[in-house]
């Protein structure tokens, strides 16, 4: 990953054990990740995800070296929460309180929050201003939640299932903001969803974690490079065999096969050839017990 | 200084129910009997001295200044009696859930999203329980108060009764309220160990705090007590729970009550409350009771630190 410049997220040898080292949530992950990068993190349930956002977060301790915009978040998490913003699980608002006390109060606590951009956030949404949050749809509730957070002018900005319970029409319109009006140059964006085709394409870095261990973390252009998809003419499947694929899935009756560093000019004669999806290459790459990293 | 004041602002929006509009139903309540009373009744009692009840009616025109006072100190300081209680409970429950619901209801996760320190976020749960609370209650009671004053002074006007110029006193009612809102911080601080634990416990139960914190300190006690019976052959002595209930019941707000009620013979009450409220600031078991506090608040802040839900 592109480390010329000062990483935004910098990590050697993270690792959080529980119950005396038995479970292992990290196990001594390396992460440089430079500013202006837009970085989707998948894993399956209980692979660390999680666990990783939450150390970065300074919201649980960890073993390792770790550097969040240059500060130490378990010692240092005041100072870093004013340049990070993050949604660690959404519809969390109090529910006691109405949208426009949160604004209020969102405003009064962070520095560098703009009511305006809320606003205009908001008035995409059909959140009333009025309306207690114990009222809201869950929907609506994520709504005002990442209302609040876009609002916010962090220099990292950390989401966890940000658009979980939204409808189709918000998400696009959340993915579309977030890379429109938020998203720029010196802003870097941290995400985990299990909708990895939603977010595809406006990552620039993307990593797999699985059981603690990073098992892929490249950027997009270099996935690119790296990874090809055949889907094999039935008559070339032995033929295609034979380039040795990482992975091979059925669909229809049609057989394709995922390849790594292999020069496309290759199979051209053998099936289509296409670009993996990140679903695609996610189940490829997670379901090989014993991945080594590939990073 | 900003972000706490912010702090406090929700805290007083999130607890607005018992913060705000229990004291204001508590005084329209009382304003309300004493409306009714004088409309069914023509007539209020009260405890004028010891040697029993007596009624606005029966109030001589000619009273001598002492029981001019002890008029209106009986009358100032039977109302606060109703905003006490509640002001007391409504604190207790506060500071037993105020960093529990915060982990239920999983908004911690949001709070924690915002530069602001569990030190910061524990200060202002602890400002409000020992300052904005007992000013919310003190602000109703002296609205109550001066309302409670108007009505008998209209009825004694109505009735011929030359009572306004001596309820009207600007040293009795200011001096009362002082008193009392002096008693009231008083309170607090005296009682800041016992929310400290509470606090504390709320912080780190999985579930009924309160409750946890109860539990926890009658197994402790029932073991000190068990153990001294067992070595000793008595069961008195120190254990927590009894200290703790002690640290209620020789609190300084009961003293300025019963200086207010009781003490016939003391005309210059309030000066006398003022004092012995003032030497409880400087009592060793107040700054004991602070020795206390301050490890379990420092216990709730690192408790916090670490829980995201």
């Amino acid at each position: 990953m592109n480390s010329a410049t000062q990483a935004i997220i910098k990590a050697n040898d993270l690792s959080r054990h529980y119950q005396r080292g038995r479970i292992k949530a990290l196990d001594g992950i390396q992460l440089d990740i430079a500013p202006g990068r837009i970085v989707g993190l998948i894993g399956p349930n209980g692979s660390g995800k999680t666990t990783a956002l939450k150390s970065i977060l300074g919201l649980t301790p960890y073993k390792g070296e770790l550097q969040v915009l240059g500060l130490d978040p378990s010692t240092q998490r005041d100072q870093l929460m004013e340049r990070v913003c993050f949604i660690a699980d959404v519809a969390v608002l109090p529910r006691w309180a109405k949208v426009s006390q949160m604004i209020d109060i969102t405003q009064g606590l962070h520095p560098r929050f703009s009511r305006e951009k809320c606003m205009a956030y908001l008035a995409q949404s059909n959140v009333r201003l009025d309306a207690k949050i114990g009222n809201l749809s869950r929907g609506m509730v994520v709504q005002l939640h990442l209302a609040l957070v876009m609002a916010i002018d962090a220099d990292l900005l950390v989401l966890d299932e940000p658009t979980l319970g939204l409808d189709l029409l918000f998400r696009k319109k959340f993915y579309e903001n977030l890379l429109n009006d938020y998203f720029n140059e010196h802003r870097t964006i941290l995400i985990t969803t299990h909708q990895a085709e939603e977010i595809e394409h406006i990552l620039t870095d993307l990593i797999f974690i699985k059981n603690g261990q990073l098992v892929l973390d490249a950027s997009m252009e270099d996935i690119a490079a790296r990874y090809v998809e055949l889907e094999v003419k039935s008559d070339q499947l032995a033929a295609a065999k034979e380039h040795h694929p990482i992975a091979e899935r059925v669909v229809m009756g049609r057989h394709i096969l995922l390849f790594q560093d292999k020069n496309p000019s290759l199979l051209h004669s053998l099936g289509d050839v296409r670009q993996p999806s990140i679903a695609d290459l996610f189940v490829a790459l997670m379901g090989q017990p014993n991945q080594e990293s590939l990073t | 200084m900003s972000a706490l004041i912010t702090l406090l602002r929700k805290e007083i929006l999130e607890n607005k129910g018992t913060c705000l509009w229990l004291p204001v139903i508590v005084g329209t309540v009382l304003i309300a009997l004493v409306l009714g009373t004088l409309l069914f009744s023509n007539d209020i009692a009260f405890r004028l001295n010891s040697d029993g009840m007596t009624g606005l009616a029966a109030l001589p025109g000619d009273m001598s200044i002492e029981d001019r006072y002890q008029v209106t100190r009986a009358v100032l300081s039977a109302l606060t009696i109703p905003f006490f209680i509640p002001l007391s409970l409504v604190i207790i429950f506060y500071v037993g859930h105020a960093l529990f619901d915060e982990r239920k209801d999983r908004s911690i996760l949001f709070w924690k999203s915002l530069p602001v320190s569990d030190r910061l976020t524990v200060i202002s749960k602890i400002v409000m329980a020992v300052v904005i609370f007992p000013l919310s209650y003190w602000f109703f009671l002296s609205i109550t108060q001066l309302l409670f004053l108007s009505i008998i002074s209209v009825y004694g006007l109505m009735a011929d009764l030359p009572i306004w110029p001596f309820l009207f006193r600007a040293d009795l009612v200011l001096g009362h309220a002082f008193t009392f809102l002096l008693a009231l911080m008083a309170q607090g601080f005296w009682l800041l160990p016992v929310y400290a634990y509470l606090l504390f416990c709320s912080s780190w139960a999985p579930r009924s705090p309160l409750f946890v914190a109860i539990a926890i300190l009658a197994i402790i006690s029932m073991t000190i007590s068990g153990w001294r019976f067992l070595n000793f052959g008595q069961l008195n002595g120190f254990e927590p729970l009894g200290w703790a209930a002690r640290r209620f019941g020789e609190s300084p707000l009961p003293l300025s009550l019963k200086l207010g009620i009781e003490d016939s013979n003391e005309v210059m009450g309030h000066g006398t409350g003022i004092l012995q409220i003032l030497e409880t600031f400087v009592s060793p078991m107040m700054w004991l009771g602070w020795l206390i506090a301050l490890p379990l608040l420092w216990g709730a802040v690192m408790m916090r630190r670490r829980a995201t839900a």
